[in-house]
């Protein structure tokens, strides 16, 4: 489905955590999380964490520049501080890679 | 997070760890030592009060035997991979979400997920979504988490916060969802997904995130 929106002309980026059909299907753009199958952004009601993924997903957008790139999330499921993430990249005035 | 057995057994897809079902795809050497290694590991949280060993050994499965169906699985023919360059900047950009989720509207109808060869209907979602007017038809995944909160398939409140910020341009008017279980049915798939497409940039629409399930 992304290549088909890509093919139109419409930039994506997809979130996945099945890497295998990722490999085999081969996406324009690709966030890999390890989380469990069905909460790609995240927990249920754990803001912090889905905002995080959502800024990467859109960082991944802005910034790869190979088709079909993978790129790989390092959280971890239940034991990352999102918080702290997003704390971190708010008073961080530059954004980096 | 708390599994009644009865659930799990009445009901297997529809709870946590639903994808353990697919210890099938492994040989049945494996399967025995996933459940020696979980018997042991429960034995040893029970003493300890610490779940996490198991549920890390339950997830670890999981993606074991995720891999293995996936080594299997068909995908269509791929050659080169399509290329929009992204070229504006994300705070004048439209930015639309989609979900494999099996997400619709109480007054929509519902996907067929227990079709044999899939569903490939689309359905609109609107900005302002609220958790309420949503249902999750899908037997592919478990679906408890955005049957809580919706966000964990289609991030539409961190979208739109991300608009107030100022980050993105502007948040869609309007969100797609599919039911993504059975993808071997192509040509229907492309299909649904080009009107989508064709939606999409009608909208004004910049990027597309889309989220598997």
């Amino acid at each position: 489905m992304a290549r088909v929106l890509e093919e139109a002309g419409i930039p994506t980026v997809q979130v996945m955590m099945f890497e295998e059909m990722g490999k085999k299907v081969r996406p324009p753009r690709v966030l890999h999380v390890r989380f469990p199958f069905g909460r790609p952004f995240g927990e249920p009601g754990n803001v912090a964490q889905q905002r995080v993924i959502l800024e990467d997903a859109l960082r991944v957008l802005e910034t790869a520049r190979e088709p079909g790139m993978v790129v790989a999330a390092p959280y971890r499921w239940r034991r990352e501080d999102y918080g702290a993430i997003l704390a971190r990249r708010a008073s961080t005035p530059a954004r980096s890679a | 997070m708390a599994i009644d057995i009865r659930d799990l057994l009445r009901s297997p897809r529809g709870v946590a760890f639903s994808k353990i079902g697919y210890l099938r795809s492994l040989p049945e050497e494996q399967v025995v030592e996933f459940l020696n290694g979980l018997f042991r590991l429960a034995l040893e949280s029970r003493e300890s009060g610490d779940w996490e060993a198991v549920v890390a050994h339950i997830e670890q499965w999981e993606a074991a035997a995720v891999a293995a169906l996936g080594a299997r699985m068909q995908a269509p023919p791929v050659d080169a991979v399509p290329w929009a360059p992204w070229e504006r900047p994300l705070g004048s950009a439209t930015v639309a979400l989609i979900t494999t989720g099996g997400v619709h509207l109480t007054d929509q109808t519902p996907f067929n997920f227990q079709a044999e060869e899939g569903d490939w209907s689309y359905r609109e979602l609107p900005c302002d979504l609220r958790q309420e007017d949503v249902r999750v038809a899908h037997s592919g995944y478990d679906i408890s988490g955005p049957q809580q909160d919706f966000n964990c398939v289609l991030p539409l409140h961190r979208l739109l916060e991300l608009e107030r910020a100022g980050r993105i341009g502007h948040a869609a008017g309007v969100h797609y969802s599919f039911m993504g279980r059975i993808p071997t049915k192509w040509a229907e798939i492309q299909t649904a997904a080009r009107e989508v497409a064709e939606r999409l940039l009608a909208a004004g629409v910049h990027a597309a995130v889309i989220g598997s399930t």
